[in-house]
């Protein structure tokens, strides 16, 4: 017990401070290291507790998937070193801190005024397996909303896939049992969310507008503006694709840009 | 051998995870479900001459959605949960459907006059429209906190990609990266809020909480009472509440009006039924305390909205601060709910804040189809736009004052009936004073609103602007105008069949707040 004590002691200090160098460093870069860094103590942690799957979608898809994700970006856009934190501006700087020291203040008072302590944890709370025992009542019932307005505080409805039983069977199990059985109308949903991102982010990086242009007129007089698809006005790619533009307007005045465009761009 | 076995007793005897029951239970969303794929797959081989014949079949999928809601309605709810209480099937959660599957329906009218002109991609609109309505209902009948989450994702994520649609307008791509950074923020703390909520009472499921919070006595707790306001936060900053607000103007401005108009009234609504469900559903025991935030929030939301509002000279601004003033007359009806412990009164309260997001989708929705009028004829959104509108386009002008006459609150249309009816539950139920302040703060609304019908009614239309109308397509917005107009009529001098809708609307709520307090 002191042992796991110890060593949760010593992730999380690494955790903590990690996570406060993630955000106090100047190069975007180190940043991120340091974000992988921090989600690999927490991965850390989650085994200590015993939740192995967690741990390892912890590493799978944060350490892994998003962090690579960052430092691509990063490498595609060439971002350089931002300011050091005391030269952002006034509010960021001295207010923001404060506001946050308030709100761990505040965060804190609540962990140790609230019931969580005071019964020696609140999972290991009989009262609270009863509430467990309730919910597992609600969940598995289809009868009407309210099936347990019974006084004798009982519990009523079957004992379905309750989280008492299956604890024998390990937690990867046990996640799995669930998000597919009592968790499925919201991992259902969750699979829509994915769709809609995934059409938005192709309707949004789409290069051009044309083929939708509107049956009454061309292309809107706005102009091309900042459109999140193109390159950034001024940024080297746009400068090297205008003199490609004006290159091929010389060679041929007729012809559509844009395509030549894409294809010298493709060699 | 014998872990086998028992592995496969568990799996035959686990109750299976949804039945037919459940499918019929969840039909509307299922239709609007298949409507919203066809419409991706239709979209991707239709010439681009047929595809805003995609508008036909959104409407019939909507319409279809609305009678199934209705019929359902009609032959009385099962008022049960699907899908291991995630999915409520009551009263409460088909009016909020009724009022998503309308606003839909108007902003499938109002869309492509607008986004032809501009071209912004018609299909792809319509599909991320009918997610978003999809999303809102799922909120509406949702039992959980989880499915409350997913479907406010859903909707926000749609209402993101809809902002930035405008990709040749540097304002949409503005307004959708603040709207989408906040957003997500937002999304954070109201996570944040639901695991300690979740932490304190040992479930998601709001009935479940409700009842865990009576037995272990949590109600004064602080832990609880840090998830509450944390989620408040959350689904304040959903619904545009001050001082969670400062996303909307510049969202509003920035995206395509159909969407900014979609947005003010659909996801509203929706981020009012996630608070109703989860405030009165699951933590009707911390009435005291949320019914105060929720006065004080109401307070600063009109009155911010109201006073800013008056500022504006362009009418997309002014509506989006006018949106975030209504959404401080909603907030009204909620706090009125807390204070009292009659059943008839809870239900006149609740049933206000039903029946004036109801009115509210109508009178917004009209307002911003006119503006999508003006916005095709002038080019722009300004108060000077609407110069002497009453002489080059007389029916629609009569129209906007109808609206805005509306919004303003007189007499013989519904956005009277909507105040009214909050303002009565406030002072029946003890917050006078709440009442007085929204009294007021319509008379101030007054004021930009009836600017308007002054502009539009006695500035003549200079020369050179009248030299530069452009021509565009009416069909759709005319019998979207048309529709609405009715509609505000209707509310405004026979409200009793919405009304009765709304309380019967109201009633699950209460049901299941009595059911659980052990009476």
């Amino acid at each position: 017990m002191v042992l796991e004590q110890i060593i949760f002691l010593v992730l999380a200090v690494l955790a903590t401070v990690s996570a406060l160098g993630m955000i106090s460093m100047k190069d975007p870069v180190h940043s991120a290291l340091l974000l992988v860094f921090t989600f690999f103590n927490l991965a850390a942690i989650y085994l200590v507790l015993g939740a192995e799957f967690l741990a390892a979608i912890q590493i799978l898809v944060y350490a892994g998937a998003i962090v690579v994700l960052f430092l691509f970006v990063m490498m595609l856009l060439q971002v350089r070193p931002g300011p050091s934190f005391y030269k952002l501006r006034f509010f960021q700087s001295r207010v923001g801190p404060v506001i946050a020291l308030v709100f761990l203040a505040e965060v804190l008072l609540v962990v140790f005024a609230s019931s969580f302590m005071l019964n020696g944890g609140r999972i290991t709370n009989p009262a609270n397996t009863q509430a467990a025992q309730v919910a597992a009542a609600v969940r598995y019932s289809t009868e009407a909303v309210v099936p347990f307005t019974d006084a004798n505080g009982n519990t009523v409805g079957g004992t379905g896939l309750g989280l008492k039983e299956n604890v024998t069977s390990g937690h990867t199990a046990l996640l799995g049992k669930e998000l597919y059985s009592t968790f499925l109308f919201p991992f259902e949903i969750a699979s829509l969310i994915l769709l809609i991102a995934a059409i938005g982010a192709i309707v949004i990086a789409r290069r051009s507008l044309e083929h939708d242009a509107g049956d009454e007129r061309g292309p809107t007089e706005v102009g091309r503006g900042l459109s999140l698809a193109g390159p950034m006005p001024g940024s080297p790619q746009a400068i090297e694709m205008e003199e490609l533009d004006k290159e091929l307007a010389a060679k041929n005045p007729k012809a559509g840009r844009g395509e030549e465009r894409r294809l010298i761009m493709k060699k | 051998m014998s872990f086998l076995t028992n592995t496969l007793l568990q799996i035959s005897t686990a109750k299976p995870s949804f039945s037919g029951d459940d499918l019929y239970r969840i039909l509307p969303e299922l239709i609007v479900l298949v409507m919203a794929v066809l419409i991706v797959i239709l979209d991707l081989f239709l010439p681009k001459r047929s595809r805003p014949a995609l508008g036909y079949l959104a409407i019939a999928g909507y319409v279809a959605a609305l009678v199934a809601t209705a019929s359902l309605f009609y032959y009385g709810n099962p008022n049960k949960t699907s899908f291991s209480g995630m999915f409520i099937r009551d009263d409460f959660s088909s009016f909020f459907e009724i009022i998503f599957l309308i606003s839909g329906i108007l902003v499938v009218l109002v869309t492509p006059s607008y986004s032809l002109k501009r071209g912004i991609p018609i299909g792809e609109t319509y599909a991320i429209q009918a997610f978003s309505v999809l999303g809102m209902m799922i909120v509406g009948a949702s039992g959980d906190l989880m499915a409350i989450f997913v479907g406010i994702e859903l909707t926000s994520i749609c209402s993101y990609i809809l902002t930035g649609f405008a990709r040749n307008d540097p304002g949409s791509a503005e307004g959708s990266l603040k709207y989408f950074l906040l957003g997500i923020f937002a999304t954070a703390i109201l996570v944040y809020g639901m695991t300690w909520t979740f932490g304190m009472t040992g479930s998601t499921n709001l009935v479940a909480i409700s009842q865990s919070i009576q037995r272990n006595g949590l109600a004064t707790d602080p832990g609880l009472t840090l998830g509450m306001l944390l989620m408040v936060v959350g689904f304040g900053f959903k619904i545009a509440a001050v001082p969670f607000h400062l996303w909307t103007p510049d969202a509003y401005e920035g995206a395509p009006t159909p969407v900014a108009a979609f947005m003010s009234v659909g996801p509203k609504a929706a981020g009012f039924a996630a608070l109703l469900r989860v405030l009165i559903q699951g933590l009707p025991e911390l009435a005291a305390q949320w019914s105060v935030i929720i006065a004080v929030l109401a307070v600063l939301t009109m009155t911010l909205g109201n006073v800013v509002a008056i500022a504006q000279t362009s009418v997309k601004r002014m509506l989006a601060y006018s949106s975030i003033a209504h959404t401080g007359y909603i907030m009204v009806g909620l706090a009125a709910y807390a204070n009292t412990s009659s059943p008839e009164r809870q239900n006149d309260a609740i049933s206000s804040v039903l029946i004036y997001s109801l009115i509210y989708v109508f009178m917004n929705m009209g307002a911003f189809a006119i503006l999508i009028y003006v916005q095709n004829r002038q080019g722009g959104p300004d108060v000077d736009d609407f110069d002497g509108l009453g002489t080059w386009a007389p029916g629609i002008a009569l129209a906007m004052a109808f609206c805005l006459l509306s919004l303003t609150g007189i007499p013989p249309t519904g956005g009277f009936l909507g105040k009214f009816y909050v303002f009565r539950a406030a002072i029946d139920n003890g917050y006078t004073w709440l009442a007085i302040v929204g009294v007021l703060n319509s008379a101030v609304s007054a004021f930009f609103y009836l600017r308007i019908i002054y502009t539009m009614y006695f500035n003549p239309l200079k020369d050179e602007a009248r030299a530069k109308l452009q021509p565009t397509k009416t069909g759709f917005i005319t019998a979207g105008v048309v529709v609405i107009c009715i509609a505000i009529l209707l509310l405004g001098i026979f409200p009793d069949p919405a009304l009765n809708l709304a309380r019967d609307g109201a009633n699950p709520l209460i049901y299941v707040v009595r059911a659980t307090s052990g009476s």
